[in-house]
């Protein structure tokens, strides 16, 4: 995998561009300069150097269809707004543009020779030449056949060979022995490892008082002094690395092994991202994941339709394979007490080593299609699920997305601090399931607030008519469930973000959950709901919610925009309870200098407006171009204000967020130093100056007494 | 020889007798008796008086203190209910004052206990506490203002235990 490593200003971040599948037609070989151009599967135009198999340059050209290359690169773009086409002429170099031309009518294909290009359009076809001027029009020819280059073959650049490959994939020979190969990077999952600690760097350990615990502590402390002396250089070897490495601290380094489409897991350190620490074969049918991949411990568990296979997450070795656990049915994949279970659908539930699971106590489960949800349950002490629940989405409507909360994520307070210092509970239900429906052929949008248990909806919303086909993504955050689309009117185009809050009650102060250990079979757990609708100047492909350690960092909401940005949104700009001031409700507390009350201001609420603000403060991906995200993972490190965020699909893109900063950190400019000297400094002083009084004292009374 | 003239022996010699024999003349109105009714020792009555003023004393020192309470409590009343100086100061006031003064208690009171005067200075003593005890209301009820009191839902919120819910659901 070659590609270039674009380095943010903020600490930590990195980004690792994809370029995407080339293939046959779209390629082109440029001698002079020993360069490879094409146009790829995802609209990506690159220039690799055949040398060393760097990327040069990379565009996103969303509606170029057609490539060929001499000296500089000529691409054929799609204007969709007036039909009519562009050609670009691009310098091979550095990509930047030298000419363009524009034709007001579609083109069907571009053709070479020589010294000219070819358009071919339904009116007529345009021979122009390399500086983008029609040199004659001639009546109308149909295109050639003949594609720029052929896929297996092996086509000769100076000293080199290229071969395109079927897949998509690059391969350069010099002399022939393999120089390099470009693989196109798509990831399907994302998950972290967390880094060994080393003898030089111990685990923090709680050492008692004995003997034998001095004699550790002293022995650590002299192996850390050894480090420390000795000059650390960092070392490619996978065994070197796993001796000698530097310290993680607080979790702020980690190991991140991605899932690639064609089924192979990669890993890779996120401080050093341009070396691959390891990486397996297609252990997954390509494109079917039915199973998310599972990490306990150091231990990966990837289960495909007939075996279960665990991997050590540093070393990458495939420490065992299990078969006869998993089947081809749909099923379950968790892990229970660190060891993964599969429960099938019609079949029995068992442990990775094929002993039946039992749960202690009933576990319900869930599994939804597009026109239903059903509900299960594996009762205790019985081999087998039984159905319980049925939720059908209403006559007309498909369910386009449903989500979830974290298991994993905690939560800091379990009430939120209103302005009279009264408390609000959250509602913390963890066995909720957010489900959006869209009609297909009016367009109305449903939103149900599913309860996995009884099957009962806990909260029904009914929303306005949107575009059917428009995608809906869906995210369930701590208490409150968020939702976006696109809306195109014929006045604007926005991104509609529906927010709901949910909490155990519309009064402060009550808990709807007494006594505190509830069963939603006895009880109505129904939540009260706070709504807000708000809209954003961005079209956005991914969502997710912060999560941090302990939960007591602020959330913020991570989007990933179309225009390849990736955005950090503080939660505060899409609370639900964001007061309304309008002058007909007549609300003589509220003015508009003024709309918020004393008691929200206190709380910290901003007033209601419907534009969610677009600026710099919330991007985090710099001036990266982020392409083809599909997910974004938030990931907690030891450290309660820092968090990891990796953007997946195409681009992989890295960073650590603090979102309420970084409080628990001390910043790079303290000097440890200098407050030693100042409390050394005070204490000589207080010494020097209490005994300079007491005698002063002393002189007084005598004096006095005389 | 001659004799001295007698005046002479009158201004030289000076007896007993001679300065009893005086030819002075009571005045009209003079009472030779008068100065022996004063005497050295105090009477039964002086003592009785001596108990009071220590009695009285000690009440006006309860009723200073007494005088104290509306001045700080006007003080506390004005010195605002954000967190500044002023109003950390007189809140740590309002605290030390009467902790020091009831720690001191018998030290205060102590030139004015006596035998005699046990019982009526225990009772001041109490009324003293008392006012005390009152002006440390003053300064709860001010750190109350302040808001530093955890009199509400939301100053117990890290004890508030999460609901566990009995069913478990899988992801």
């Amino acid at each position: 995998m070659f590609n270039i490593l674009i380095l943010a200003i903020a600490v930590a971040a990195w980004h690792l561009p994809s370029l995407g599948l080339f293939d046959c037609i779209n390629s082109a070989l440029i001698e002079d300069q020993l360069l490879f151009a094409g146009l790829s599967s995802s609209n990506i135009l690159a220039a690799i150097n055949i040398t060393d198999g760097s990327t040069l340059w990379r565009h996103h050209l969303p509606n170029a269809y057609r490539l060929v290359a001499s000296k500089t690169v000529a691409v054929l773009e799609y204007v969709p707004a007036s039909n009519s086409t562009l050609l670009k002429i691009y310098d091979s170099l550095d990509g930047l543009i030298l000419n363009e031309m524009y034709l007001p009518h579609p083109a069907m294909g571009l053709s070479q020779d020589d010294a000219y290009l070819y358009i071919y359009s339904k009116p007529a076809m345009y021979q122009v030449d390399w500086a983008a001027n029609i040199v004659s029009k001639e009546p109308k020819r149909p295109p050639p056949r003949e594609s720029c280059l052929k896929t297996g073959t092996e086509y000769t650049v100076g000293d080199y060979s290229l071969v395109v490959q079927p897949e998509g994939g690059l391969q350069t020979y010099l002399n022939s022995r393999l120089q390099w190969t470009y693989a196109p990077v798509s990831s399907e999952q994302v998950v972290f490892v967390d880094k060994p600690y080393t003898l030089s760097s111990p685990a923090p350990v709680r050492l008692g008082l004995d003997l034998q615990s001095w004699k550790l502590r002293w022995s650590l402390l002299s192996d850390r002094f050894k480090v420390l002396l000795s000059p650390t250089s960092l070392k490619r070897n996978l065994h070197d690395y796993l001796e000698s490495k530097t310290h993680p601290d607080f979790g702020l380094e980690k190991i991140m092994v991605r899932l690639s489409t064609d089924g192979s897991l990669h890993a890779i350190d996120t401080v050093d991202p341009k070396t691959e620490l390891w990486s397996t074969d297609s252990l997954l049918p390509r494109n079917s994941f039915a199973h998310p991949i599972l990490v306990s411990n150091e231990t990966i568990y990837v289960a495909n339709t007939s075996a279960v296979f665990a991997i050590h997450g540093i070393t990458g070795d495939i420490t065992s394979t299990h078969f006869g656990c998993v089947s081809a049915n749909p099923g379950w994949f968790f892990l229970v007490d660190g060891i993964p279970a599969y429960i099938s659908q019609s079949g029995e539930s068992v442990h990775i080593d094929n002993t039946p699971y039992t749960p202690d106590n009933d576990l319900f489960l869930h599994a939804s299609t597009d026109k239903d949800v059903r509900g299960y349950v594996l009762e205790k002490g019985k081999p087998r699920i039984r159905d319980i629940w049925h939720f059908k989405a209403p006559k007309g409507f498909s369910i386009r997305n449903t989500a979830v909360k974290d298991p994993a994520d905690t939560v800091g307070s379990v009430g939120r601090v209103l302005g009279d210092r009264s408390a609000l509970f959250k509602y913390l239900y963890p066995n909720a399931m957010a489900v959006i429906m869209v009609n297909d052929v009016t367009g109305e949008v449903l939103f149900v607030l599913l309860d996995l248990v009884s099957g009962q909806p806990l909260v029904t919303y009914e929303g306005d008519k949107i575009d059917p086909n428009t995608p809906i993504l869906l995210t369930y955050g701590e208490h409150y469930v968020v939702a976006t689309y696109l809306s195109i009117t014929e006045q604007t185009r926005a991104t509609v973000i529906l927010v709901w809050d949910l909490y155990e009650s519309y009064k402060p102060n009550i808990r709807l959950t007494r006594p505190l250990e509830s069963s939603a079979l006895k009880k109505n757990l129904k939540p009260a709901v706070y709504f807000k609708s708000y809209l954003f100047d961005a079209d956005i492909v991914a969502l997710s919610f912060s999560r941090t350690l302990h939960g007591i960092t602020s959330k913020n909401l991570l989007l990933a925009t179309r225009e390849g940005r990736i955005l950090s949104m503080p939660r505060m700009f899409l609370d639900g309870r964001r007061p309304v001031y309008s002058a007909w409700l007549g609300d003589s507390s509220r003015s508009k200098k003024s709309p918020l009350s004393k008691v929200e201001a206190m709380e910290g609420l901003i007033a209601y407006e419907p534009e969610i603000p677009d600026n710099e403060k919330l991007l985090i991906s710099g001036a990266s171009y982020v392409h083809g995200t599909r997910h974004i993972v938030c990931y907690p490190s030891h450290l309660e204000s820092t968090l990891h965020v990796v953007s997946y699909g195409e681009d992989i893109f890295y960073t650590q967020i603090s979102p309420s900063n970084t409080f628990d950190m001390l910043p790079e400019t303290f000097s440890k130093s200098q407050i030693v000297l100042t409390c050394a400094a005070l204490t000589i002083a207080v010494y020097i100056l209490k005994r300079l009084a007491d005698r002063k004292q002393v002189r007084h009374k005598w004096k006095v007494a005389t | 020889m001659t004799e001295l003239p007698r005046w002479y022996y009158e201004q030289t010699t000076t007896t007993s007798s001679q300065l009893k024999d005086t030819n002075i003349q009571n005045p009209p109105g003079f009472d030779s008796n008068i100065t022996k009714t004063v005497s050295d020792e105090p009477s039964r009555k002086d003592i009785k008086t001596q108990e009071e003023l220590k009695v009285s004393k000690a009440w006006s020192i309860v009723t200073s203190s007494a005088k104290m309470i509306p001045m700080n409590a006007i003080i506390a009343y004005f010195a605002g209910n954000s967190l500044q100086m002023f109003s950390i100061l007189t809140t740590f006031m309002l605290f030390w004052t009467p902790i020091k003064a009831l720690t001191s208690i018998n030290a205060t009171f102590a030139p004015y206990s006596t035998e005699a005067t046990q019982d009526k200075i225990l009772v001041t003593k109490l009324a003293y506490m008392l006012l005390q005890l009152v002006q440390i209301g003053i300064g709860i009820w001010k750190i109350d203002a302040l808001g530093l009191l955890p009199t509400h839902k939301s100053d117990w919120l890290a004890w508030e235990p999460a609901t566990s819910y009995m069913e478990r659901t899988v992801r």
